[in-house]
Parts: structure tokens; sequence; C-alpha cells
């Protein structure tokens, strides 16, 4: 499957990934550009951290993979690497010259962390404070720009949900491959595990993971990771043992082939088929159970922001009629966990064997 | 000689691939009268399923008949209401494809299955149709009919399942039967059982048969004539015996010849093969679709594509080689 | 006859029907099978679907565990041997499966699967093995250029071409023919059997040929086996079956191959009623007997007696 096919229907996906990727231009406090003092400098790339450059590099693989020629290729990917090195050279986020001649303001100019303290010292504001011009999707209850904290939240719950995907994936794919070649009683053992974490009351481990960890992004990232591998193993598994009465891999086998040999060079490249759309929905059950367990209060600690996080804020603002704060991550986060279905299933379309069949009837034909 | 039960007359199917239509059954016409056999033959993808699936009106949607037609008892059937066609695939003509057991449903028994279609197309009663369906699985050769009609198909074996399979095809005694590879996917020893029960029923109920396969000697001897089908086109047609004991068509010769009868090879000794491969639709070459395997091919046999023409003694022949060279040999 | 290239004796294989846990029933896939492939000899097998022809097959090459007997190939028991020998072993007996299209992995380059065995075996590498490649894909009639492309390119008989390159490239001394052909059109039929025809002269090849085309196994074979349920009824010189078909299944098989011409078909005797028994439930005494035309008594009781009649051709039968 290449990596072109794959990529197909995967655009409201990697739209979200560009808007997050850019988030730190997006939306800053800091001027995207200021000549101040004689000196051009770009203070709201000097602020992004080194996050950012981890997002870079995957929005330049994605572009290396759909720009077409050479110079195109180059031309972007040059652009994402100065900006990178810009980021990694620059110093700490400098402080505001009140003497710059030119700014040019980043399209939300605010701090997602910040309060907006101009906003709270006039009067007549109450917090929430709803959607104005200056705060296009309002504030939230401690003055600080909905929109800023949307895009900031929604970027730290995709990293959340991909770094947990990736995680069960890895475990999945190790636990699979090691049932399905070695057989006997380590796929035995390994099943009842399997059904050992799917058994296990997910809200007890909840509580008791928290109670030993910090509350954190590393350790929601693990647990997300730790309970969300089984079904990917029963995935491979079932695949490798369904590869491995196909003649092909009997035929390898007729030819004195090793299993590990059969495993790596004939079942594994089989087998990751279904694995590519099983990985976006294991994306999206990551991000949905990010987001329940920020609504129970054990989400990345304020003052960051996860999409999960603004809906416990804003569940509590909605007593005061403020439904928006709350209703706008929500319908955030159903257009993520759609698009990663969206994704999914064109994925699931691509590998179907219903699918290669036709395909391969109407090649027959 | 009665009125001819089905006409094909010059019919043309195309299949859309591409941006392009491309013809899968070209110019094809033949006519079949009740009680006749006519065997149809030709290698996959030749035509012969969509020329069956045109006969039964019933072409997946991507496909159009771009000319010509077909004529059942004289009327032209593309004029046909659906529910006049509904009735007519009912009633009149019965369809086995590749496993005659594969259009039994295995939740019910064989025999309410037989009996369904008695009570909607011939309107019996239900205790009717299933005294009707116990005598159809005797005719077919099942012993202990009453307990047969009521196992499920899974009950059976495979044997008899293809027998339930043909039974239900016949049961409304249809005036035409098409079995495309009815035996295909059976043993050899199987194979003959459910052809000879064809044979009987046709022999004893008048219907006319249309056998569809690519095994050329077998169709040869279960049919009164035969067609040979290549890349859409009838290249031979002919009375069976005649036609397996001399084929003229380069084609239909290397097919037969290309299986050995009951020899063994001395070492060196090779099967008379045909080169190449069967053309694909969308990639028939100019001029006589097989003249780039064919061995007594000559130069215009790429540029002009030869028309199936009459023989005169029963033959239609689409090789002008062939033709002319039998021609010469004949005392005028 | 000198040594014997491949020598069976008394091959059993079972399987367990899937479903009840406790209450498992074996079925009989193969039941004392012995036969000798001797060098460059051609052996055909025929017999119905399901009669034990493929797992026979699969239980010479190791892909099915044998309940007992012996594999002898070139002296060396295959079944009980281990390291060097048994790879050895291995590699002098190769299977050539019936669908060319699900015996090469979809994912893997033509050159590769051809070169798989050679890489398994460690026979050559770099530009050796590209050129070993070349020259085998040549064999069998395909361009060299075949090896970068993917197998789904590829028509029914080219592949069986590249499943026949692919079980060539460890040089086997017999190769395993399960339904070679069986799969592909037949104006393309003859090709391959030429093609593995010239292959078996050239190389010296001993080959076993399975097929339930009796015609065509007849057409290519030294000898012939006539297997019925897991036994092997009748076996012998090609002409001398051919001439004098022994046992009554042989003889109903030959009838129904369909080649004498039209109306001469009832005239060797036999058509089968029925349908072959299933291995679960094995009929007692000779499995043949409650579809033949000429049982006894004793049939439906006894396991037949084997029979010699003539050099080197033995039948299992009361008559």
């Amino acid at each position: 499957m290449s990596a072109r096919q794959l990529m197909r229907g995967a655009w409201p996906v990697r739209a979200l990934v560009w808007v997050a990727a850019l988030t730190p231009w997006l939306c800053s406090a800091l001027p995207l550009l200021q000549l101040a003092d004689g000196r051009l400098s770009s203070p709201a790339t000097g602020a992004a951290t080194g996050q950012a450059l981890f997002w870079l590099a995957v929005v330049a693989g994605d572009a290396l993979l759909h720009a077409r020629g050479r110079a195109s290729r180059v031309a972007v990917v040059g652009a994402l690497a100065c900006l990178g090195a810009l980021i990694a050279a620059d110093d700490a986020a400098l402080p505001l010259p009140t003497s710059a001649r030119f700014t040019l303001a980043a399209p939300v100019p605010h701090d997602p962390d910040r309060s907006d303290w101009e906003l709270l010292a006039r009067p007549e504001v109450s917090l929430p404070a709803p959607p104005s011009m200056r705060h296009w999707l309002g504030t939230d209850s401690a003055g600080r720009d909905l929109l800023a904290r949307l895009l900031h939240g929604m970027r730290s719950s995709l990293e959340i949900g991909a770094a947990a995907a990736a995680i069960a994936v890895l475990i999945g794919l190790l636990v699979g491959v090691a049932c399905g070649t070695l057989r006997g009683p380590v796929d035995f053992l390994l099943m009842r595990v399997v059904e050992v974490v799917l058994c296990f009351p997910y809200l007890f481990l909840v509580l008791v993971v928290f109670t030993f960890l910090p509350r954190g992004r590393a350790t929601l990232i693990g647990l997300l990771g730790l309970v969300g591998w089984t079904a990917i193993a029963r995935l491979v598994r079932g695949e490798f043992l369904r590869l491995s009465e196909e003649e092909f891999v009997l035929s390898s086998r007729a030819l004195g082939a090793s299993r590990w040999r059969i495993a790596w060079r004939h079942l594994l490249p089989n087998a990751l088929a279904p694995v590519w759309p099983a990985t976006t929905f294991a994306v999206a059950s990551a991000l949905l159970a990010e987001f329940a367990l920020s609504w129970l209060g054990y989400g990345i600690p304020e003052p960051a922001a996860s999409l999960g996080t603004l809906l416990a804020d804003g569940q509590r603002q909605l007593a005061r009629g403020s439904a928006w704060l709350a209703l706008v991550p929500s319908l955030a986060m159903v257009a993520i966990v759609l698009a990663f279905h969206a994704w999914g299933e064109r994925l699931r379309e691509a590998v179907a064997p219903e699918a290669a069949a036709l395909a391969a009837a109407e090649r027959a034909r | 000689m009665n009125e001819p039960l089905l006409e094909v007359d010059r019919l043309r199917v195309e299949f859309p691939r591409g941006g392009r239509f491309h013809p899968a059954v070209t110019e094809v016409s033949f006519t079949l009268t009740a009680g006749r056999a006519l065997g149809l033959v030709g290698e996959s993808g030749c035509g012969k399923s969509t020329l069956a699936a045109a006969l039964m009106q019933s072409l997946p949607l991507a496909a159009r008949v771009a000319s010509g037609g077909v004529r059942w008892c004289g009327r032209d059937m593309a004029t046909w209401s659906p529910s006049e066609l509904r009735r007519w695939r009912g009633r009149e003509v019965a369809w086995i494809e590749q496993e005659p057991s594969a259009a039994l449903d295995p939740l019910f028994a064989v025999g309410d299955q037989i009996a369904e279609g008695l009570i909607v197309h011939a309107g019996l009663s239900r205790s009717a149709a299933h005294a009707r369906a116990v005598e159809l699985l005797a005719k077919v050769g099942l012993s202990e009919p009453q307990l047969r009609a009521r196992a499920r198909p899974h009950q059976l074996s495979l044997g008899m399942r293809q027998r339930v399979g043909v039974a239900m095809a016949v049961a409304l005694a249809p005036a035409l039967l098409i079995a495309d590879e009815p035996t295909s996917a059976l043993d050899s020893t199987l194979q003959g059982q459910v052809l000879d029960l064809i044979d009987d029923l046709r022999q004893e109920s008048g219907m006319a048969v249309l056998l569809i396969s690519h095994d050329l000697a077998m169709v040869a001897q279960r049919c009164d004539e035969v067609a040979v089908m290549y890349a859409g086109r009838l290249i031979e047609r002919g009375p069976a015996a005649p036609l397996l004991e001399a084929p003229r068509h380069p084609y239909s010769k290397a097919l037969l010849a290309a299986r050995p009868r009951g020899i063994r090879l001395a070492r060196g000794e090779r099967l008379a093969a045909i080169g190449g491969a069967p053309v694909s639709l969308g990639d028939v070459p100019p001029g006589c679709p097989f003249h780039p395997r064919c061995a007594v091919a000559e130069s215009a046999c790429g540029r002009v594509e030869p028309p199936l023409v009459e023989m005169g003694d029963g033959f239609a022949l689409a090789c002008p080689v062939v033709a002319s060279k039998s021609q010469a040999g004949r005392p005028s | 006859m000198n040594a014997p290239l491949l020598s069976v004796r008394d091959l059993v294989v079972e399987y367990g029907e899937p479903g009840g846990l406790f209450a498992r029933k074996r079925m009989r896939a193969l039941d004392g099978i012995g036969f000798e492939v001797g060098a460059g000899e051609t052996l055909g097998l025929v017999g119905e679907s399901g009669c034990g022809k493929s797992t026979l097959a699969r239980a010479l090459v190791g892909l099915v565990p044998v309940v007992r007997g012996v594999v002898e190939f070139e002296g060396v028991d295959r079944i009980g041997a281990c390291g060097a020998a048994r790879d050895r072993a291995c590699r002098g007996m190769q299977l050539v499966f019936q669908d060319a299209q699900a015996s090469l992995d979809p994912r893997q380059r033509v050159g590769d699967a051809v070169a798989e065995g050679i890489d398994i075996h460690g026979l050559a590498h770099g530009r050796e093995r590209a050129e070993r490649v070349a020259k085998l894909l040549e064999q069998v009639g395909l361009p060299a250029a075949a090896a970068d492309r993917w197998p789904h390119e590829f028509s029914g008989g080219q592949r069986q071409r590249i499943g026949l390159a692919r079980a060539l490239a460890v040089e086997p001394k017999l190769l395993l023919l399960d339904e070679p052909v069986a799969a592909l059109d037949r104006s393309v039929q003859a090709q391959v059997v030429n093609l593995l025809l010239d292959l078996r002269e050239r190389r010296r090849m001993s080959t076993l040929f399975i097929s339930h085309d009796v015609a065509l196994v007849a057409a290519v074979s030294d000898r012939l086996a006539v297997m019925h349920l897991g036994q092997i009824v009748e076996i012998g010189p090609t002409d001398a079956l051919l001439a004098r078909p022994r046992h009554p299944f042989t003889q109903a098989l030959f009838a129904a191959a369909e080649w004498p011409a039209s109306g001469e078909r009832a005239a060797l005797g036999i058509a089968l009623r029925g349908e072959p028994p299933s291995p679960f439930a094995r009929p007692t005494g000779c499995a043949f007997h409650p579809r033949c035309p000429v049982a006894r008594v004793e049939c439906r009781r006894d396991p037949p007696p084997e029979r010699e009649a003539g050099a080197d051709h033995r039948y299992r039968c009361v008559e």
C-alpha cells in the first residue's frame, strides 16, 4: 500500500494537523513581525517551544508527501526549516518594546493562558464575556480568549490522542505479532492478559493511577496507551492466524522459511493493511477518552488547555447561561473525531478484501 | 422444423472501461428451437457469461445493448415490461449457474424451496406443490424423496444438492434451460451424473437447453449443435458430432488438440499448445481477433475482421483462410 | 529399478474435526499411503476431490503433521530428519500450488518471490542472486524485467510460471505439482504443461503430477496412481493402466474422463452412481463398495487384499 493511497481521504485530518502546527503563529499575544530599534524580529516565533519543532516536522513530512515536483518540495520544506531554525535559534521571549515602529499582529492576538486585563478593567464587563469583535468566541470565566484556548487545546488534545494511539498500536503490534508467530503457551497467556485488560474496570484503573501518579500529560498518555492496545493486538493476531493458512505462506514454509522470516516478510506486510484504519480509530477513541477524563477532572492541569479541560471549564458555567463555553469545545471534538473516522472509513475501503477483489475482477475483465 | 423459441439477432453488448465502451459480445446471432440443445464454448472472458446474462435480460447496470436484440417466440424482448420479464424468468426459462446448489437457501427444507416456486408461479396449492416437489426429487434421482424433501441443504451431500438445484430450476417445466458451466465445480464422476440428468429432462419434457462451458469435448457430446466463441464473437458453429470429429476453425481445432485424450506422450512429445493468452475486454487485436495466436494466419487476417459465413453443410465459419482451402479441395 | 528418489511407506495423516472440544472426531485423510518415485520418473496421481491428493503433497513437504509413516528422500527419512539433512530434503523436494494467484504474496515483488528460496538457503547474494533470478524467469518463459513487477500484473498462466520459477530456484530433484494447471484456461493449460515437460527433461527432475484430470495426468506420467478416500487403490505403469484398468474405481474414472467420442461413453461399462463417501463416515471393508458395481458381500466386511496384475502393477480389490 503506497503512502499516497493511505493519505486518500485524510484531508480533514491534514487540515487539523496544519492548523495545530501553525497555532503558535495563528494565535499569539506577541506580534508575528515587528520593526523596532531598527531591527526586524518575530517575537511570536521566538516564543514558540520545542513542541512547535515537532509539529513542523510532521507538516514537513505531509508536504513532502503531497507536493508535486521537486521545486515545490524544496520550497515548502525550506520554508518550514527556516521557521524551525528561527525557533531553535531565537532567545526566550523578548520584552515587548514599546517603541515598535511597525508590528504585524497574529490573527488571534491573545495568549491562551493569560487573562485579558484590558477587558477586565472595563467596569461593564461581566465574566465570562460573550463573543465580541475583540474576542470572537468570547472569554472564559477567567477572562482568557476562548478561541486562543480552543486552538491550543485542540493542539494538545491531538498530541495526547496521537501519542496514546502510537503507544497503543506499538504494544498491540508487538503482542499481536508475538501471539501470531509463537502460538502455543505464549499466545494463550498474552490473550488472557488482553482479556484482563479489557475486563478491568476502567474508572477504577483511572482512580488508582491518579492516586499514585501526578496529573499531567505524560500520565494521561501512558494511561490511554496502556488500555487502548487490546483491539489492535487481537486484530493483528487474527490477521496472522488467517494469513498463516494462505497458500503463499504455505509456499514459503515449503521452501524452508523460518517462522520469523515468514512473520516479517509475508505476514506483517499483509497484516498491516487493516491496522491502518484501526490506528485512526484508535486516535479518535483516545481523543474521546481524554475528553471524558478531563471532564472528570483528571485532564492536564491548568493553565494549559485541552478540549477536555475546556469542556470541564465550560460545564461549570452552564448554569450561568454561558452555553457556548461548553458547546464550542464539544463541537470541535465532534469535528475532530469525525475527521479521523472519515479517514478511517476511507482506509478501510482501500484495504478491504472485497474492494481488492472487486478491483481484481475489474482488471480481469 | 418448428418455430424458433429463442432468436438472437446480431447482438452486441458493451461495457464501459476508461471512458469508452468496449464490446464484450459482438454481432452474435443464433436460434434455438424447442427440444434442441446448443452448446456455447469459450474460454474465460470470451463473453459467454455476458451473453447468457443478456439472454436473461439481466445484464449488469453498466452494460448496454448497443445493437441487435433477443426475440422470444418471435417477440422482441427489449419491449417487454418488467412484470412481463419477471413472469418470463419465473415460468419460461431456468438458469443454472456454476453451482446449481448455490441457489439453495441454507435455512429452509429443500422440498419447501422447490414448492415455493410452484406456489408462486404455477398457482398450485401448498399440498399439491409439496407433492410435486417430492415427485421432482424422485425424478432427479434422489432415493427416499419424501425424507429428502424435509432435509435442509447442509444435510444433503454435494451431489444431492446439485440434483436438488437442477430440480428447482426445472420445477416449472421451463421452455429453456440456460446452464452456465453447470459442472465445472464438480468432480468428473459427478459431472456425468448432472449432465445425464439434464439430458434426460430435455428428452422427457422437450425443453431447449443452452449449455455454456469451456470444455468443447464435453459440450459436443451433450448437444445437437455447438457454437464456439472467441473475444465476444461466434467464430464457428456446426452440428455437434461432425464438429467434434473435425473442427474447422483453427481456434476450435487447437482447443480440441490441446487436450490429451487417453494417450500417453512419449519423451520429447508435447501437447499441441496455443501460444499467447486469451484476449481481454478492451484490447482485442484488429482484424481476426485470433490471428496473433493462429497457426495458419495470413497477412490479411490482421486487417479484415472475417464475418461468420454459412458454409452450406450446417457449418458456419469465421475464417476465410480455412474456408477458401476447403472450397479449393472440394470437387466442383 | 535402482534406489528410488522418494519412497513413502504407510503414511497416515489425520485431521480433527473442528467443533466439539471433548468429543473430537478424527478424520483419516491419508490411510497407509505407500509408493515410490524413481529418479527422472513422473508419477501421476489421480482421484476425486477430497480424496487426499493435496493432503498427500502437503504431507510430503511437511506442511501438515503426519501421524505415522516414512517419507524417505534420497535414503533419509524426512519426517525424523533434522538440521542439514532436513534442509537438503527440503530443498530437494518442491511443491507447486494449484492457485498461483493465492500462492504468491501480493506484497512481494516477483523477483523477491522467485529468489525467496535462494535467500532462505543462502545460495547466492547481490549480483549473482539477480542473475539467477533473471535466468530462472527466462527458463519459464518470462522476461527478466518481470522481476521488478507485482504478481497482480500478470495473467494466470504467467503467475503459474512465476510459481514454477520460485520452486526451481532451489534446484529441486523432485517437483510436486498439485493441480498445476487446473486454474488455467484450456488454451493456456497446454502451454504450461509443455513448459513442465521441457523443464522436467532438461533438468532431469522427477515429478509427482497430481490432478483430477485423468486424461492430462495419463498423458504426462510414466506411472499412474489412483487414489480413493485416502488410499491408493491402483498403481502401475501408465500404459498398463490405460490398456487394462483393474480396479472398478479406476475403470469408472477413465469412463468419466470423456475422452471417447460421443456415443461411446457407456462402452467402458461403468458409470458411477452416488458420490464419494465422506472421510468422516468411512465405509467398512472396501471404502469403494457403496458405489461399486461389482461389490460382493465380503467387500462390505473385509478390507480388500492387494493384488499383482503384472510387473509393478498393483491394485486393491477382491476381483
